[in-house]
Parts: structure tokens; sequence; C-alpha cells
């Protein structure tokens, strides 16, 4: 065997290792989220009940579906696999003691829509969503972290029509969406931003 | 009592036993989540990916010929809706990527020991190519011979060791000074 060989074989053999170290790490658990089997068996059996009531292949016709309001779970909206943007921005402090303006939420239609948050935030420790879907309750609507350091996401169902929202940062810091330029602005100096949902504009 | 085999659920889910899919959901789920995760890099996208795949996999059950082999089917599914994912994420690559610049710029704050390999890595990984990182997974992390892959993913087997020798090159190169072994 010449050096040459032996170099090409502690190269190899290096590498080998590099691999397995790799593919050891990328091995270790990633527990899907516990509700996923309820999440699809309550879809899986939606379908059906909606098989037997259509039976000439409802699921192959495009059109929209739509829910009773009191129906509006996560479970069944997604099965109208709509998600509806990503808005990614970094994280700007405002006022730390404001209070958001409530608004009432514009649910003309039954119609839902997945609509995905998404907020850049590196130093957060925690993030929620606020907003008029959710009697801007802070602890309702928890982002989570997303793959990607520093950014957090969350998907809500949300009816068609307009609605206000802002993140909370670190539980104290009303933070407006950087990533989109409709806000209205209330008496008391409060951004909060708007999301048009559907064909509501 | 021997647990049901896959096959066996399949039949009895097909006979209208609907309610033992949640058998076969509870069996997969963590794997089939851990490859999305891995190759979307976006735990939210990889929830959505598996869900999407499990009620597609509900649907398409009387068309699995092979119910030895329900497992490779379904992760044939999941491969699918993770790239039917990624493609609708490529739509909003642009604000991504600014962001991604935006990143770099600030102050990260370190993980937690544990996990801080595995972070670096799924990193390195999200920077790897989509095709090159699926075939690096399905041959180094779900262990698939090249047979396997070429039958789940429909490509050829010296592609998809061209496609895994990028990766791993690449990779090396990213993670360069990581300090990786096994």
């Amino acid at each position: 065997m010449t050096d040459h060989d032996d170099r090409d074989v502690n190269e190899t053999e290096r590498d080998d290792a590099f691999v397995r170290g790799v593919a050891e790490a990328l091995r270790a658990a990633e527990p899907a989220r516990p509700d996923l089997t309820e999440r699809v068996m309550h879809l899986v059996q939606f379908s059906e009940r909606r098989s037997r009531e259509a039976p000439r292949g409802w699921w192959t016709r495009r059109r929209t579906l739509h829910l009773s309001y009191s129906a509006l779970s996560a479970v069944a909206a997604a099965l109208i696999v709509a998600v509806a943007g990503a808005i990614v921005g970094r994280s700007i402090a405002t006022s730390p003691n404001a209070t958001p303006t409530v608004a009432s939420a514009s649910a003309k239609s039954d119609t839902v829509r997945i609509v995905r948050f998404v907020l850049l935030a590196p130093s957060a420790s925690s993030v929620s969503l606020v907003g008029d879907f959710n009697d801007w309750q802070r602890n309702a609507t928890p982002l989570r972290p997303a793959g990607a350091r520093g950014v957090w996401s969350v998907s809500v169902p949300l009816p068609r029509g307009t609605h206000q929202y802002a993140f909370i940062v670190d539980g104290t810091r009303w933070t407006p969406d950087p990533a989109t330029s409709t806000t209205v602005t209330d008496d008391f100096g409060t951004t909060t931003s708007v999301i048009a949902v559907g064909d509501a504009t | 009592m021997e647990p049901r085999s896959d096959a066996e659920i399949v039949a009895l889910v097909l006979e209208g036993h609907t309610d033992l899919y949640a058998v076969f959901v509870d069996r997969h789920r963590d794997r089939c989540y851990r490859f999305a995760v891995r190759l979307l890099g976006d735990r939210d996208d990889a929830d959505e990916a598996i869900q999407s795949a499990f009620v597609r996999a509900f649907r398409g059950l009387a068309g699995c010929r092979d119910t030895e082999h329900v497992s490779a089917w379904l992760l044939q599914i999941v491969r699918n809706e993770c790239r039917t994912v990624a493609g609708r994420r490529a739509k909003r690559a642009q604000r991504f990527i600014r962001d991604d610049v935006e990143l770099n710029r600030v102050a990260i704050e370190q993980p937690t020991a544990s996990s801080a390999m595995l972070e670096e890595i799924q990193y390195a990984l999200d920077k790897v190519e989509l095709d090159q990182r699926e075939a690096f997974l399905l041959k180094h992390v779900e262990e698939l011979s090249y047979d396997e892959m070429s039958a789940l993913t429909g490509i050829s087997v010296p592609a998809l060791k061209m496609r895994v020798s990028r990766a791993c090159a690449q990779l090396r190169k990213l993670l360069k000074g990581e300090g990786i072994h096994s």
C-alpha cells in the first residue's frame, strides 16, 4: 500500500465517521405533537361522513368548504388546506405598557382559512398572538419556535373578514407585525396590525 | 397477544373499522414527523405535512398494493407532502431570505449544550439543496437501501448516490470545525 493509498483510506474513514456522527444526531427522537392522531382521526371521520353524505366523489370537486362557526377547530379547518401567507419580520418594540384596541370580530361568513403568523424575534423567550379572534387574550395563542433560529410561528383558523392583531413578546412587549404596513392606531397611540382573510377588503 | 401487523390493520380499516386507523397513525407518527422536520427544518411545516400525509394515506389505503410494506408506502406519501409544503414555502422565500440576512446580524442566544450540535447540523442541513437533503436523510437517517430509495422516489440509483455524495460533501464543508464524530 502506498502513502497515497494510506491517505485515501484515512480520509474515507474520517468521512465515514463524520457521516455516522451527523446521521446519529439526526436520528434523535423527534416526537410528533401529542394531538396529531386526534386531529388526523377527526379529519378522517369528517371525510367519511362527508363521503357518505355526498357519495359522488365530493372531494374531487373544487369548492370552498363551509363549516359552522361552532366547528371552528383547527382540526376541521385544516381540511381546507389553505395556508394564507407567511409574514416574517423583525420585532420592533413599541410602548410596553400599551393596551390594544379591542375590535369586534367581523365573521359575517362562516368560511374559515388557516392563517400562519410568523415573527422573527431571535432574542425572545416567548411570543404570543393576540387579536380580535381570541379576545386579545395573551395566553390563548402562543407561537412556537420554528426551524430557523429566532423564527416563531403559529397557524390559526380565521373566519373570512378583516382582523386586527399584534404579537406580545416576552409577555409584555406589544409588537405590531413589522411585515405588514396595514395598521390602525387608536386614540392612545397603540398600533395594531390588520389582516384581511378570504376576499374581505 | 401479538400486536396487529400493519397489513392486518389496513385490512380491518378497509373493512370499515376506521377507528383502528389511529393505531396505524400512532405507530408511524414519530418516524414520519422526524423525517419531515429534518427535511423541512420547520416543525409547523412538518406537522402540516404529516397531518396531510396521514389523511391522504387513509384515502388511498385501498390503493396500497403492498400491504406488507405499508411503512415504505407511507414514507413516500410523507415525502410528497413535504415537497408540496416546501413548494408553498418557496413562494414566500423572498421574505425568508431577507430575514436570514437580518438573522445573521443579530446576536443569537446560545442553545443548551444538549441541543447545540443537533441545531448546528439541522441548520447546515437546511442549506443543502432539497433533493440532496432528501437523499441523505433517506440513506443515512432512515437507513434505506439505494434500491428502496429508488422505488420510493422514482430516481435512479446512480443519481441518488450522487445526491447523497454531494449532500455529504456540503455538510462536511458547512460543519467543518464542529468536531462531529461518531
